[in-house]
């Protein structure tokens, strides 16, 4: 993306501009792993001048080539990042947002570079990184709370749309809609989907979600949590969505036992969540957003997949994200035996 | 017809000498990459000797369950799929071993351990 030299000077110019700064110099530029739907950019910069002068380390997030259409655009997830940081959540801090195309081709923002590791499996079997895993799992918990305190309305938010109905009715409803845009058909995702008709939670208060809350992206290091990531997801929902999904068996990696994204248990995480939300858990609405997890979880890769199979993106790493579906598929049925169904 | 080894055998082969002489020569950035191609090989090597009893017998199972309900759409998958999300499947035992027994099917290439 930022490939020719007149690209860099015209982000450097730009840089220069925004940190109102005297000289900006890009020392280097490396991409960053771990994004299958943004691409992440790390910027070394020299700077003179202005509150950012020095060695400073930034991270631009911009669309990938083919991106997944059910996600923010730069500038909304720019503003979505800007209120929860706001509020304290422990997120990268968000400093420059560009939606001039002339630029670099595709709209960017600019945030300060967090240390650590974001790799899920990674995390879930280097039991040095993150620090003690109860006390990882009850501040993952208590982040999710500080995130789900924020209700709407929010000045700067209305691009988010509010459900007019239950949030889990419109989940469905999008999920197969996703489903119906595929050219392949998938009856065990009809059968969860059905099932999850028969197994509406109660309404609940509405909520910011992250929608992507899961083990896999948030970055540790030796001493704890640096940052949440990935917002690109985000918008009003059922609280109780975040906690299915991060606790959804699919996000536990190596560790199925560890349900609370194969970090720790799920009171140390429910403990962190009720000790700073205002929301109570419910145990069935959290079971019902976990089949949902997988679900989407499932559409996600054949998503991924079709990237590659249209030849919008060739990838390999896309084109075997398509083939981790019978595994997700086994889940769905184990939480959807016909014992489990409410009132058929 | 062919000469021996067969395409089956032949990847096999191939995925030893990456495995056994490559992988340990690689630096963490190709050897990411090189997992993937093992993973791949790995994959449709396991598809190419999966068995056509296996897949028989899912074919079978699939058209009793269509036919059991209705023969409007000529894609029985189509036609099933339809069927669950109109509501003409809910709580079904007979559908839901089936799809375990199509899923266990597909587990045994994707995730045989």
């Amino acid at each position: 993306m930022i490939e020719t030299a007149s690209q860099r000077e015209k982000l450097e110019a730009w840089l220069k501009q925004v940190a109102s700064a005297d000289k900006v110099e890009i020392t280097a530029i490396k991409t960053l792993t771990g994004g299958a739907v943004q691409e992440n950019w790390k910027l070394s910069c020299h700077i003179e001048g202005g509150t950012e002068s020095g060695e400073q380390h930034y991270v631009l997030r911009c669309d990938a080539p083919s991106g997944i259409s059910v996600s923010l655009s730069r500038s909304e997830e720019f503003k979505v990042l800007s209120t929860v940081h706001a509020v304290g959540v422990t997120v990268p801090e968000p400093l420059w947002l560009c939606d001039d195309l002339e630029l670099l081709g595709r709209p960017f923002y600019i945030m300060r570079l967090v240390d650590g590791i974001a790799l899920g499996p990674k995390i879930v079997k280097t039991l040095s990184l993150g620090g003690d895993r109860e006390a990882l799992g009850w501040k993952l918990g208590a982040e999710l709370a500080k995130i789900h305190s924020i209700q709407p309305p929010v000045n700067g938010l209305e691009f988010l749309s509010i459900p007019d109905d239950h949030p889990s009715t419109r989940m469905i409803q999008q999920l197969q809609n996703q489903l119906d845009s595929l050219d392949t058909t998938h009856p065990v995702l009809e059968w969860g989907l059905r099932w999850a008709e028969y197994n509406l939670p109660q309404k609940n208060i509405i909520t910011l979600v992250h929608q992507d809350y899961r083990t896999g992206n948030y970055l540790i290091d030796e001493t704890g949590l640096n940052g949440i990531l990935d917002w690109e997801f985000s918008g009003w929902g059922d609280p109780m969505s975040d906690i299915g999904w991060f606790c959804a068996e699919c996000w536990r990696f190596s560790r199925p036992d560890l349900e609370a994204g194969g970090i720790t248990t799920r009171q140390s995480f429910y403990k962190g969540y009720l000790k700073t939300s205002e929301c109570s858990i419910d145990e069935q609405a959290v079971y019902f957003w976990e089949v949902i997890a997988h679900i989407r979880w499932a559409i996600i890769t054949l998503q991924q997949a079709n990237r590659h199979l249209s030849g919008a993106q060739l990838s390999l790493e896309l084109a075997l994200t398509g083939r981790l579906l019978p595994s997700i598929e086994s889940q769905i049925l184990n939480m959807t035996s016909p014992a489990t169904w409410k009132t058929a | 017809m062919r000469d021996k080894p067969q395409g089956t055998d032949l990847l096999t082969e191939a995925r030893r000498t990456l495995i056994e002489k490559v992988l340990p020569t690689l630096s963490s950035e190709t050897r990411f990459n090189t997992l993937m191609v093992l993973r791949a090989m790995d994959l449709a090597e396991r598809e190419l000797r999966a068995s056509a009893t296996d897949e028989k017998q899912i074919a079978e199972g699939l058209r009793q369950l269509v036919a059991f309900k209705t023969a409007k759409n000529n894609n029985a998958l189509v036609q099933l799929s339809e069927g669950i999300r109109q509501g003409n499947f809910d709580s079904s035992e007979n559908l839901y071993q089936w799809l375990q027994l199509m899923v266990t099917f597909k587990l045994k290439e994707t995730n045989p351990s």
